[in-house]
């Protein structure tokens, strides 16, 4: 936790309530998002019951089955989500305006609301259950290529500054700042509980706490299974034994699962009034985070879905579930996600006051006079060159090589040539201009960098977005079979070992 | 997730459970004293006027023994089939010795006292028994701790071990059988090490069990064991072999060193000062050390949030934040942070690193 942490807790404590974390805000929120809730049976993986549908629908739809264990059920309640979803992100085959590469930009922006993390974790499970394809099996059906959906949404809930999940009780810790400990606030309800109007902090306190006694994972109470569900799906078991009709006691079941589900749905709605009540401005960085989600989106699941429709323009890399098993696949990846890391606080902080000043406070950013400008560049070239003067702060990371911006132009850059002290509290830091040299710049003054009227101007610097050469990486090592690391890169995938599966009622029932 | 081999078993016994409750937070003194004393926290926090909230769903109870059962079904065909496939076994190393006891699913043995009787039975045929073929996969080795004061019937069910033959000796392998999934690298880390700190405890516990048997020619106890998880959504293990447990036993070397130290200076000074007649009230009215973590296993967690909330103590704002603040109150450091005098030289820093963070600085 930074300094700067502490003392904006500090200031909620004395606000009672939670405060901005951040000037602006760093998500986009849809008008009308999709919303999922998920329930599922302790020790399983599959949902036992969902809930899912837009902000704006009255009534979301609430999905369940009798058993959580029976795969083949679960699959065919799966496969009603499943086709609505794929409408929803207008996946090529599933809708007549599919996203394609030449309309990123255009049409609605989907984006998916959760409560949780666990639910998060829910598209990670849903992908290993409807992943698996056989030889000869159709590779275009809705709960196969939804599974690749929930893979893709699983992997791009990770990528810092994504914009298409939203983890709901994340977004809260993420916007504001809560007088308690982070550790309760992993629970939606009480992120929301924080905001009602409690006479007092103590009160607001015991409100929280009850509040989370109501589960808001995908896990049930043991409570509600032990007194109510057990006893339930035993009498099932019993009626299935002595083949008789399960229909009254089946209803029982979904009358217990469904007010669950609808709960922990509602709690999200509620979370999203208040978040889109926030009458802060979204960061204009977000724009650009918006369109790398799109870009991640073709590239990395709809450009698949693509190939897999017509396979004539291609063969399609389908990622595993559990890791890359693929060399260039993970290389590609992981400078995708360093990609991502680079540009996340350099798009933002543009725009963010308080980013600015924990990048200050934490020495990633510093406030520069300019004391000297000449123009190193012969003939035709331009190469302007600033000496400046840096107060020394408590944290400073300034050093050569490194690249910045100034402040509110992010296509600007520099690159640090030299760091020399001048005395306890002075740095004289020399820095060539490297990014769009000869534009202006818009503030403090409207002058281009080699003009002499920058001497005694301030101006702060932030860190430069090299994401760019992440992304050229990212594409690189695809191509790299024949260059260094290629054994790495280009070798042949592991054998992998994967299990029979069995469905877990035939386990029970004996007969394997 | 159902702790395996541990359901039914006599609470008064359930070692490794105490220990790592202990673990969990050691600077607690009411922690510790549960531990020691095995009383259990959720009586205590009923005692106190708190709802427990722990307790595990039957549907997940029921998952855990099918997939043991599963796994040792057929002379633990699935699970032999899994520890070849992962290179922990030949196809020739077969057979089971299935030490369970009945109630938990086991064929024959039906109290923990005949199962570690077993148990050290066949660790002494391992070693003295010079043509002895053992089985290779053994289920619920029972091993009882030959120390302590904290643990007098320090008792250890190991879920799954097995024994191969390495340079003409015997080496057993310890094994951690737990029902979460394993989903690669987007395994719970926090499950992951749970498991391993289990496995190493079990291993530690074997070292000391085939130490105290003074055995001739005992069998080595190897550094490296196996988790076995399943295969998310199936009941397909999913075995992660060869998992370096030498920091873990040592982990549980010290920690039950510590835990006995601690124990020994607990009932001593309870000794001095009066009769133990309620252990419950001990524990109650014992020092604790609250953090939010102890929301995840202790059902005092409220009694001692609201002692720290009443206290105005910095821990209610995280641990991060009370490593910070040390013992300067919450509503003390906001004074710090608007510019009262400080009293002490520990809230001039703190007041000086509160005010430089403070964003207003920057608009200076």
């Amino acid at each position: 936790m930074s300094l700067r942490e502490l003392v904006r807790q500090l200031n909620s404590v004395k606000a009672c309530r939670p405060i901005p974390r951040y000037s602006t805000l760093h998500f986009r929120i849809d008008e009308n998002p999709m919303m999922i809730a998920f329930v599922r049976m302790a020790g399983e993986s599959r949902p036992w019951a969902l809930s899912y549908g837009r902000f704006l629908d009255d009534e979301p739809k609430c999905l369940s089955v009798p058993d959580g264990r029976n795969r083949n059920a679960v699959a065919d309640m799966c496969e009603l989500l499943a086709e609505d979803l794929l409408e929803y992100f207008r996946v090529a085959g599933y809708t007549w305006d599919p996203i394609t590469k030449e309309n990123l930009g255009e049409g609605e922006f989907p984006q998916i609301w959760v409560p949780s993390a666990r639910h998060v974790e829910m598209f990670h499970h849903l992908e290993y259950a409807f992943w698996r394809v056989r030889k000869g099996d159709d590779r275009t059906h809705p709960l196969t290529v939804f599974a690749r959906l929930c893979g893709w949404l699983f992997r791009e809930s990770s990528r810092l500054g994504q914009q298409v999940v939203i983890d709901t009780a994340s977004a809260f810790r993420d916007s504001y700042v809560f007088p308690t400990d982070t550790i309760s606030l992993a629970h939606l309800g009480t992120c929301i509980e924080w905001f009602k109007n409690h006479p007092s902090i103590a009160e607001n306190r015991q409100a929280v706490r009850d509040v989370a006694r109501l589960r808001d994972s995908p896990t049930l109470d043991p409570e509600i299974d032990y007194k109510i569900l057990d006893p339930l799906i035993e009498r099932r078991g019993e009626l299935l034994t002595e083949a008789k009709n399960t229909d009254a006691v089946d209803k029982k079941i979904a009358e217990v699962l469904h007010p669950e589900v609808s709960r922990r749905w509602e709690l999200m709605r509620e979370g999203y009034r208040i978040l889109s009540n926030d009458t802060r401005a979204l960061n204009a960085g977000v724009n650009d985070l918006t369109t790398a989600t799109m870009q991640s989106f073709y590239n990395q699941f709809q450009r698949i879905e693509e190939n897999i429709q017509d396979p004539d323009l291609g063969p399609t890399y389908t990622p595993h579930p559990e890791t890359d098993f693929h060399g260039s696949a993970a290389a590609a990846n992981y400078f995708v996600m360093t990609a991502a890391d680079t540009a996340y606080i350099a798009t933002l902080v543009h725009h963010d006051e308080e980013l600015q000043a924990e990048a200050l406070a934490s020495g990633k950013s510093f406030i520069a006079e300019v004391i000297n400008v000449v123009n190193l560049g012969s003939g035709r070239t331009t190469t302007p060159v600033w000496t400046f003067r840096v107060e020394i702060a408590e944290t400073l990371r300034i050093r050569d090589g490194e690249r910045y911006s100034p402040l509110g132009a992010s296509g600007h850059g520099i690159l640090i040539r030299t760091v020399e002290i001048i005395d306890s509290s002075t740095l004289e830091v020399v820095a060539e201009w490297t990014d769009r040299k000869t534009m202006e710049l818009q503030m403090p003054i409207l002058a281009k960098p080699v003009d002499t009227n920058w001497i005694g101007n301030r101006l702060m610097f932030v860190p430069k977005d090299g994401s760019n050469f992440d992304k050229s990486k990212s594409r690189a090592v695809w191509s790299a079979a024949n260059g260094p690391g290629a054994w790495l890169t280009h070798g042949t995938p592991p054998l992998r070992i994967e299990p029979t599966v069995i469905d877990d009622i035939t386990q029970l029932s004996g007969t394997n | 997730m159902p702790e395996l081999n541990e359901l039914n078993i006599d609470d008064n016994r359930n070692t490794r459970a105490r220990f790592e409750q202990w673990v969990k937070n050691p600077q607690c003194e009411a922690n510790a004293l549960s531990a020691v004393l095995n009383v259990k926290m959720s009586e205590v926090a009923t005692s106190a006027g708190y709802q427990p909230e722990f307790g595990q769903s039957p549907f997940a109870i029921t998952r855990g023994l099918q997939f043991e059962s599963w796994l040792f079904k057929e002379n633990a065909k699935v699970l032999h089939s899994a520890l070849v496939k992962a290179s922990m076994l030949s196809e020739s190393e077969s057979g089971l010795l299935d030490l369970r006891l009945k109630r938990n699913g086991g064929p024959k043995i039906k109290s923990i006292d005949a199962a570690i009787s077993e148990s050290h039975e066949l660790l002494s045929n391992l070693s003295e028994k010079e043509n002895f073929v053992p089985s290779s996969i053994i289920a619920g080795l029972a091993l009882r701790i030959p120390k302590g004061v904290m643990l007098p019937e320090a008792t250890l069910i190991i879920d799954a071990a097995i024994i191969t033959k390495s340079q003409e000796k015997l080496s057993i392998k310890v094994g951690e059988i737990k029902v979460f999934p394993d989903r690669g690298g987007h395994t719970d880390p926090g499950e992951i090490a749970t498991a391993r700190a289990q496995a190493g405890v079990y291993q530690h516990a074997l070292d000391l069990t085939v130490a105290s048997l003074n055995l001739k020619n005992p069998p080595i106890v190897d550094t490296k064991g196996f988790l076995v998880f399943t295969w998310p959504g199936t009941n397909s293990p999913v075995i992660r072999p060869n998992e370096d447990l030498t920091f873990q036993a040592l982990r549980a070397e010290q920690g039950f060193e510590r835990l006995d130290e601690i124990a020994l200076r607990l009932v001593s000074e309870k000794a001095e000062s009066d009769s133990v007649e309620d252990p419950l009230a001990w524990v109650l009215h014992s020092k604790t050390e609250y953090r939010e973590s102890c929301w995840s296993f202790c059902d005092l967690a409220a009694r001692c949030q609201d002692l720290a909330i009443a206290d105005d103590r910095a821990i209610i704002l995280g641990r991060e934040a009370a490593r910070t603040l040390g013992s300067v109150k919450v509503a003390r450091a906001i004074q710090l942070m608007d510019g009262s005098s400080p009293d002490t030289a520990f809230e001039a820093s703190l007041q000086t690193q509160l005010q430089s963070a403070n964003w207003e600085a920057l608009k200076k």
